[in-house]
């Protein structure tokens, strides 16, 4: 008789050769077509890897058990959007929260599609059967979440006129330009490996903590159940992301030829953490700004789960195979700890409207919060919000110079954290092919001055304008962008509002 | 190519719809009204230089196409 540790040895054994068979090892060489035409050899990394076999899928999940365990988690979800569409719940978020929505959902839906683009590619065209396997759950993630995403507008759109618009909003909007670079960025990279930085390191391990988890819990702090929900069943994927980002970060970095691979891997990891921070600052605005009830400042945030989740914990096991902090740490957290999220919430007030989704001026409640979240928050904007006051309507008329590389306007002053619009401003440009290029920091025009080719074509909004290739008046931008009339402007003077107020003194 | 100016102070800088040819004052008169500034109570700096002569061009003071300017409210 079978011994029961020989019968357990046996199933393991047994549920190894399984998972090598169905998973790790699935490689065959096509037939009918050649290997060329199945991954052109521009498509394949160029990055002189010796071992292959040091690939591995972390999660070792057979696809059947992917398929429940992912089951599972929709029927939550679908559960949960169906109880608030039974209950009404829509009509109990504070409606701060759901101007924020309206900025969030189109921003997030595309970024999750182009992330399943970048990963098709990565599946695609991996030398590592393994690592080929754990890009296609994670493809498979990404267009769950995309999916969801939408759903969730569906759902919202009863409610919110304007997520009617989103893929308008989404393609031409002009603080969504923003997000269209980075993930459209994230969808055709250099290298199949470069995605890997992209996606699973810098922004799965810097970013989704604070997108997934920071957010949602203001989201729930302000009645929105749902978005909770949708964000929690999101990030719950981001852990197998993260464990993949790590696996292969060390599979490179353990190379013997680690010295030749490390400067295209730290050139990677400076370049999507301050591509990363340039962008998802501006979700700073959701936890200071749009909630009202705070349950976490952005600053506190970034220190939490950039700082020591991302980049200490990163180091910890990385710098001794090499790797070096990010070149441009210095200037991310001065901007995330002293300006980024005042800076873009006066950028989107100065252009209310131009906007779809509402803004307003911080009540003497968020002031107070927020001055003693940052003290130094009356000389960095402070005394912008004192003129709105008195008087001054706070809006510019006049389009606004855009960085060439991130596509987002120049707020931001690195050599000044305390009052970053002060004189001590210095504009950042490069000449490339006979033309100027501007840029908003050091982080930006380095990436530039690295890819010029890759970045030079871009056209920023403003240059768009003055080319006539978009309408010059308000009306024709606004019609261009998908904003309909009576859409943006600021939500304190609307009746969304008043009614809130009332509705609230009489609960 | 194209000049933008920012309020003294003030990110981001805007564009102005004027070339090195453009007279000071006309484009003095262009960046104070993005701001609902009176253009009587400001003045152009071009590299914290003050444009003093509002009839003469830009590129009499070395203002070149994809240059920065500064609004300053004064007074």
């Amino acid at each position: 008789m079978a011994k029961k540790a020989d019968i357990r040895e046996a199933t393991l054994r047994q549920l190894y050769e399984n998972y090598g068979l169905t998973t790790a090892d699935l490689e065959w060489e096509p037939s009918y077509v050649s290997k060329d035409e199945v991954s052109p050899p521009e498509r394949r990394t160029r990055l002189p890897v010796k071992d292959w076999s040091k690939f591995e899928d972390p999660f070792r999940l057979f696809f059947e058990d992917y398929v429940r365990v992912q089951a599972e988690k929709e029927t939550v979800f679908h559960d949960a959007i169906r109880l608030a569409e039974r209950f009404g719940e829509a009509r109990r978020i504070n409606p701060r929260w759901i101007a924020g929505m309206k900025l969030y959902y189109p921003a997030v839906a595309q970024s999750e599609a182009e992330a399943h683009r970048g990963h098709l590619g990565l599946s695609r065209h991996s030398p590592s059967p393994a690592l080929a396997m754990a890009s296609f759950y994670q493809l498979l993630d990404e267009l769950r979440h995309a999916q969801n995403d939408v759903h969730a507008m569906r759902y919202w759109v009863r409610y919110i006129d304007e997520l009617k618009n989103w893929a308008q909003i989404y393609q031409n909007f002009w603080a969504m330009q923003v997000f269209r670079s980075l993930f459209e960025d994230m969808a055709t990279p250099s290298d199949p490996f470069e995605l890997v930085f992209h996606t699973n390191v810098a922004l799965e391990m810097g970013y989704t903590n604070l997108l997934f988890v920071a957010a949602p819990t203001a989201g729930a702090a302000n009645g929105d159940r749902v978005f909770a929900q949708l964000q929690m069943s999101t990030q719950s994927d981001e852990t197998r992301h993260i464990a993949l980002g790590q696996a292969t970060l060390r599979a490179l970095l353990e190379q013997e030829n680690r010295e030749e691979l490390l400067p295209t891997l730290q050139y990677w990891f400076d370049k999507w953490t301050w591509r990363h921070h340039r962008v998802f600052g501006v979700t700073g605005i959701f936890l200071d700004y749009f909630a009202e009830n705070k349950t976490m400042s952005y600053k506190e945030a970034f220190r939490k789960y950039f700082i020591e989740g991302y980049i200490q914990g990163l180091l910890e096991d990385f710098e001794p195979l090499g790797l070096k902090p990010p070149r441009f740490l210095d200037d991310i957290v001065k901007e995330a700890e002293n300006y980024q999220s005042h800076q873009v919430w006066k950028l989107a007030f100065q252009y209310n409207y131009l906007n779809y989704f509402e803004t307003f001026p911080p009540t003497e409640k968020d002031r107070a919060w927020l001055r003693e979240k940052y003290p130094n928050w009356d000389q960095v904007v402070g005394w912008y919000w004192e003129q709105v006051d008195q008087g001054d309507p706070g809006i510019v008329q006049g389009l606004p110079l855009i960085c060439n590389l991130c596509q987002f306007p120049i707020v931001y002053n690195p050599e000044d954290p305390d009052r970053p619009t002060n004189g001590s401003f210095r504009l950042r440009t490069t000449r490339y092919n006979g033309r100027t290029y501007y840029f908003c920091s050091d982080g930006c025009q380095y990436i530039f001055e690295h890819e010029p080719e890759k970045y030079a074509h871009a056209k920023t909004l403003t240059e768009l304008v003055i080319e006539g290739k978009v309408p010059a008046s308000v009306e024709g931008l606004r019609e261009y962008m998908g904003l309909e009339p009576g859409w943006g402007g600021n939500l304190f003077e609307k009746p969304v509002w008043k009614e809130w107020l009332a509705s609230q003194r009489e609960g | 190519m194209a000049i933008y100016v920012r309020l003294k102070g003030e990110l981001p800088p805007i564009f102005l719809p004027a070339g090195p040819p453009t007279p000071v004052g006309e484009a003095l008169a262009i960046a104070a009204q993005m701001w609902r500034k009176d253009p009587a109570k400001a003045r152009l700096l071009f590299q914290g230089r003050p444009l003093e002569d509002p009839s003469k061009p830009l590129a009499a003071y070395g203002v070149g196409p994809d240059d920065l300017l500064e609004l300053e409210v004064v007074g």
